[in-house]
This record gives structure tokens, sequence and C-alpha cells, in this order.
């Protein structure tokens, strides 16, 4: 027993004395390219803070050698490098963030911007930048602005509250007050559900004279409400400084209440989108829509309207209504039809959407899409022969037409045909006998398609052969 | 026997020879085209799907096949990245010559199957850039544009910032486009124009989501398979 003990002491020093050299080396080292930051030349400078950023966490000691170049170099590409590395090494916050707020007030932009972006490195820690990064927010550089925003907007709860603040402010508080309403707005959707405090507060400037801030208002609340995160489902939810799900929501009464609080939240914000479907600006009414989409068959009180904006509307308005639509679920297997219709529209993204809108339905299209094959319309047919291929197996009652289809005239359909044969993947006698007579055809797309597919039927046959 | 060892040596030198001919002459086409495709942590199956399904439907419009039959024959030549941070990234399937609508029509069977390599990971635009970059200049392709088409949904954080990799790229001539999803972060397409595109004609186009992407990626592949040769 004592000697096992014995051994495993030696084992624990052996590897003590391994780690604290390798450790010693590299501290030594390390602090052999500080003194370079000193005293080196540009080139050696940049290429130093580069190795040291190159070592995140690893080089964590270096940084108030690296903070007093940021301080006192001269060199304009040194600082930025060594911001960078700030960034990616991401330790000592109580040190690194000061120096960053510091940066931020530079007169050289791009060191304002490369502050203001490194900060979002250091999430809650960066806190204390908020009142630097509003002021940002104000810049006289555009990218600086945008730095300042995202950074602001990756901070979560801590900056909800300021973001809320600027957009509550009346227009003519600034010269520049709408461009910060509109993205603090902005920035409050890129939230999610993180913003939901923000929801009243957007519904209301939904219903802004500006058509900019109705449009930006109706994003953010998409944004907000199609965010699938739920009390204490998430880390940032059971953070103690958070403003949305208080730390007790983890409790099952408690969390019951707050689905219910999140599902009147949507349902305000449902109602929200389907009154800006009647938008005068067709961007609002577009996004809208769009919005809508991830709401799934909230969106079914609506379902006709959407239904003439996909037959009458702007060809964006048309695809964006297929989305909305697709998504309702059963309750929209009525509109099979005008999906159907939909893929000879004129405007190929339409008819992309509804392709994909057939392709939610799976089987159920099937019937329909096989009846309207025998119209041998140009404009339908090859878009009916894609949609077999996107279902795939569940288009299988639809093989016996597509075998009659590799008969046709029209060497696209042929090759559409031998291909959806493949993606159907019922790998027949009929089926491979047909595939393999395609392989002689005059065309060379019809040949290539038709072996793709048998290569397919093949393997398809080759696994179930091994299964069994 | 010392005949047969020397005509062995003889035919063995010149095999090599010819076979080193064969594999140093490069194909000559329009356009090298790496489509850097974000499958980072952010991105997920589903949206992986809508990106893949968009490629593989934009390589089967008419449009697109036109653009490519009017290269004088030379075709295109193209290859799909799909990268997260800054040691993920995977080719898939290799590089295609395209030049009729049956070499579309086959790079979009590959692409619509191409599965997920990576399953997700942070976001090394930079990585993603260094990779594209190595799989043009290794590809035994000549041609007189070479573009890396780089599609995400978010800003780096992971790997060197990648305006350093852009300014390498730019140095060979490639010219890096990019398709910015704003889904996620607004503010994204400043940072992409600002630290990821650039190069000859080099310009970007904004998706609200994934749903987007079919659409823009048909136009933005119409603009750089179309762009005359200047």
């Amino acid at each position: 027993m004592k000697t096992q003990i014995l051994k495993l002491l030696l084992l624990f020093n052996l590897i003590f004395i391994i780690f604290t050299n390798a450790f010693a080396a590299d501290y030594s080292y390390v602090k052999k390219k500080a003194e370079i930051l000193k005293v080196g030349t540009f080139e050696e400078k940049i290429t130093v803070v580069q190795e040291l950023g190159g070592l995140s966490s690893n080089a964590n000691f270096i940084i108030p050698d690296l903070i007093y170049s940021l301080k006192n170099d001269e060199s304009h590409d040194v600082r930025m490098e060594i911001i960078r590395a700030l960034e990616r090494i991401g330790g000592q916050a109580n040190k690194t963030v000061p120096a960053l707020i510091e940066a931020l007030g530079d007169d050289d932009w791009q060191i304002r911007w490369a502050a203001a972006g490194a900060l979002t490195s250091f999430g809650k820690k960066s806190a204390m930048a908020v009142p630097e990064l509003i002021t940002l927010l104000r810049d006289s550089n555009d990218y600086v602005k945008n730095a300042a925003i995202s950074t602001l907007g990756k901070m979560g709860p801590i900056s909800v509250a300021v973001m809320m603040d600027e957009v509550a402010k009346p227009l003519d508080y600034a010269d520049d007050q709408l461009y910060i309403r509109i993205v603090c707005i902005r920035s409050l959707g890129a939230l999610g559900a993180k913003a939901i405090i923000a929801v009243p507060m957007l519904v209301e400037n939904a219903q802004n004279d500006n058509a900019v801030i109705r449009l930006e208002s109706v994003i953010a609340l998409r944004k907000i409400g199609g965010d699938d995160a739920m009390p204490g489902e998430t880390g940032w939810l059971a953070e103690p400084d958070e403003m949305v799900w208080p730390k007790g929501s983890r409790r099952e009464g408690q969390f019951l209440m707050f689905v219910e609080a999140k599902q009147m939240v949507i349902y305000a914000i449902v109602n929200t989108l389907l009154d800006s479907i009647a938008d005068p600006d067709p961007q609002v009414s577009y996004s809208a829509i769009k919005g809508l989409v991830s709401f799934g068959n909230k969106a079914l009180p609506v379902k006709d309207k959407l239904v003439n904006f996909m037959i009458s509307g702007t060809p964006i308005m048309r695809r964006v209504a297929i989305d909305a639509l697709s998504n309702i679920g059963e309750e929209a297997d009525d509109i099979i039809p005008d999906f159907i219709t939909a893929l000879s529209d004129f405007d190929v993204n339409v008819q992309w959407a509804a392709i994909q809108a057939l392709r939610i339905k799976g089987k159920k299209a099937v019937p329909e899409l096989m009846s309207m094959l025998e119209y041998d319309d140009d404009a339908l047919t090859p878009n009916i022969l894609k949609t077999f291929s996107e279902i795939g197996n569940e288009a299988k009652e639809a093989i016996k037409i597509l075998l009659v289809m590799l008969q046709h005239d029209n060497s696209t359909y042929r090759a559409l045909a031998a291909e959806a044969l493949g993606e159907i993947g019922e790998p027949s006698l009929l089926v491979i006998n047909s595939l393999n007579n395609l392989t002689k055809d005059d065309d060379n797309n019809v040949v290539k398609s038709a072996e793709w597919s048998l290569k397919e039927l093949n393997r398809i046959f080759n696994e179930k052969d091994k299964n069994s | 026997m010392k005949r047969l060892i020397l005509n062995f040596l003889i035919f063995i030198t010149f095999i090599t020879y010819f076979n080193k001919n064969i594999f140093a002459e490069n194909i000559y086409v329009d356009l090298e085209l790496v489509l850097a495709v974000d499958v980072s942590s952010s991105v997920d199956d589903e949206e992986y799907q809508l990106q893949i399904r968009g490629v593989g439907a934009a390589f089967r419009h008419p449009d697109i096949i036109a653009a490519i039959e009017s290269t004088g024959g030379n075709g295109i030549a193209v290859a799909m990245v799909q990268w997260s941070d800054n040691e993920e990234q995977a080719l898939v399937g290799g590089w295609h010559i395209i030049k009729d609508v049956s070499d579309a029509a086959e790079y979009a069977r590959i692409i619509r199957r191409a599965p997920r390599i990576i399953a997700g990971g942070q976001t090394s635009i930079a990585g993603a850039l260094t990779f594209s970059i190595e799989q043009i200049n290794n590809n035994n392709i000549d041609s007189s544009r070479k573009v890396i088409d780089i599609s995400g949904d978010g800003r780096a954080n992971n790997g060197v910032h990648p305006m350093k990799i852009r300014d390498i790229a730019l140095e060979q001539n490639i010219t890096i486009n990019g398709l910015v999803i704003i889904n996620e972060e607004p503010f994204l397409d400043g940072y992409y124009e600002r630290g990821v595109i650039g190069g000859r004609g080099g310009f970007m186009m904004i998706a609200e989501d994934y749903r987007d992407y079919a659409a823009m990626i048909l136009q933005k592949l119409l603009r750089e398979i179309g762009m005359p040769v200047s």
C-alpha cells in the first residue's frame, strides 16, 4: 500500500515538474517578446503582436505590456494590431476593458472602430463601456457607428434599457436622432427574446408616421417573436442580472406562467404584423408578411389576403406570401392548386418558393401534380418534374407517369423525369430497365441524368440488400 | 538481361515524362469560382438545406446555363467549401468543370446531396478565405478570373482578422464577393464591405434570412459568371 502511495506521489511530482517547467519556458519566451514591443522596429513589433494574439489566453500575463504599448506607441498600425491581439487574448477584462474604453475616444477613427469591435469579446464584462458606445452612435464615421451598435447589440439585457431610452427620445432630440432610433430598433430586434421587454415600445413604433421607423419596428418584432428561446432553456435567461425572465421562472408553476406570458407577447406581435399587412408602404407590408412566416398557423386569419398577394402582388410579395402560406400547415392544404399554378409564374424565385411549398406538403401534393402533368405546358411541366425530385420518396405514386415522361419528345422533360426517378429511389425492375434504355438517348443531358439515377438506385438496392 | 533492364528504364522514363506533361498542363476555364458556405454553429440544418438547395436550383436556371455557355466553350470551374472556425474547412466533392446544361445539372445534383461535413463551430472568415485561396492555387486549373464567393451570417470570432487574408487574395488577383445573411447581425453588411470583400468588380449582396438565399445566390452567380472578360 505504502509503495503504491509513494509511486503515486512520484508521478504527481513528475507531472508538476514538467508542467511548471513548460510554463516557465512559455513565460520567459513571451516576456522576451514583450521586450520587443518596447524597443523593436515597426516590423518586429507587428510580428510580435500578431504572435502574442495567436497565443490566445496563454498570453494573458502579457496584457499589461500590450496595454502600455496601446497607450504609448506612435504607430497607428501597431496600435490596431494590439487591439486585435487584446480581442483574441480576451482576458483580464478589468484591465483590458478600461483600456479599450480609452481607445474609444481616440482621434483616429480606425482605432475607435477596432476598439468598439474588440469589446464584443468581453461579453457582460464590457458593460462599463455602454455610455461610451452610446456616444459613438453619434460618431462622425459610419463604420464606427456600426461597430458600436453591433457591440451594444451583443451585450444582451445590459444594453436593452439603454437602447430603449434612445428609441423613446423624440426625433427632434438631436439632428441624427432618426438614425439613432433606427439602429437601436434594429439592434433590439437582433437581440431576439432578450429584448422582449421592448415589445410594447416597438408595437407603438410600428404605427409611427415615418415609414422607415414602421419598417424597422416590424422587422424587430418579427425577430423577437420568432426567437424560440424560452425561460430557463438558455444560459442567458438564468443570468442573475437579466431583465427578461427572473431566475424563479425555472420553478415549475412559474415556468408555465412565463410560457403563457410569452404567448401573450407573441399574440401582440402577430396582431401588429397582421395590421401592418395593410400598410400603405409596400416594404412595410412585405416585411409584415415575411414576419408571419415565422409564426406558422398564426397567420391563418389572413390566409385569404395572403392568397391574394400570391396571385396579384409584386414578385417579391408573391414569393413571401407562398412562404407564409406553406408554413400555415394542414389548414392551408386547400391551396395546393394555387401553389401548382405558381409553378408557372414568370418569376423564377416565385417558382422556386412554390416548389419548396409543395415539397413541404409532400405526398398530399402528388395527385394534383400528376393530374397537371397531362396539360404538357412548357412553363409548368419542368417545374412539376423538379417538384417530384424535391419531394423524393413520398412522390412514389408518380413513378408510372414519370416512366411515360421518359418517352417524351422534349429532352429536358426526359432528363428531369429520369432524375426524379432517381430521387424517388424505388429500384424496381421496370424503372431500372427504362432508365437503362435512356442511357442510349441522343441527348447528353438525358444520358447523364439516367446514369446518375441508375447509380442512385443501385446504391439504394445494395443498401436494402445488405439490411435484409 | 542488361538490355532488358535498359529498355525497362527507358520505358519508365518515357512514361514518367509523358505523364508529367499531361498533369503539368492546366485546364483553362473562363472563371474559377469557390462557393464558401457558412456551416458554423449559427447555421442550423434547415438553413444549411436552404443554402445547398438554393445553389443547386441556381445551376439549373436557364440564365446561368446561358451565361456558362457564353464563355466560348471554356466553361467555368466551381468548388464548394464548407467552413466554420479556423481549423474547420472542407472541400465538398472537389472541383467541377461546367461547360453546358448537362454539366450544370450534374453539379446541381451533387450539391443538392452534399452532406454537411462540418457540424458547427465558431466563425473564422479568415480561415475560410485562406482555405479557398489554397483550393484555387492547387487545382491545376487556369483562368482569367478567380472569385471566392463567401456567404455568412456573422462577424469573425475566431482566427485572424479577415482583412489580412482579403489583402493576400487581392495580391493574387482573386476577387472576393460576399453574400451576407443579416438575420442575426443586422449590421453585418458594413463589416463585410469594410473587411471581407474586394478585388476587381468585387461586390456584396444582402439576404434578410436564409429563405432569401436561393433568390440572392442566383442573382449573385449571374453577376459573377456573366461578367464580361475585360
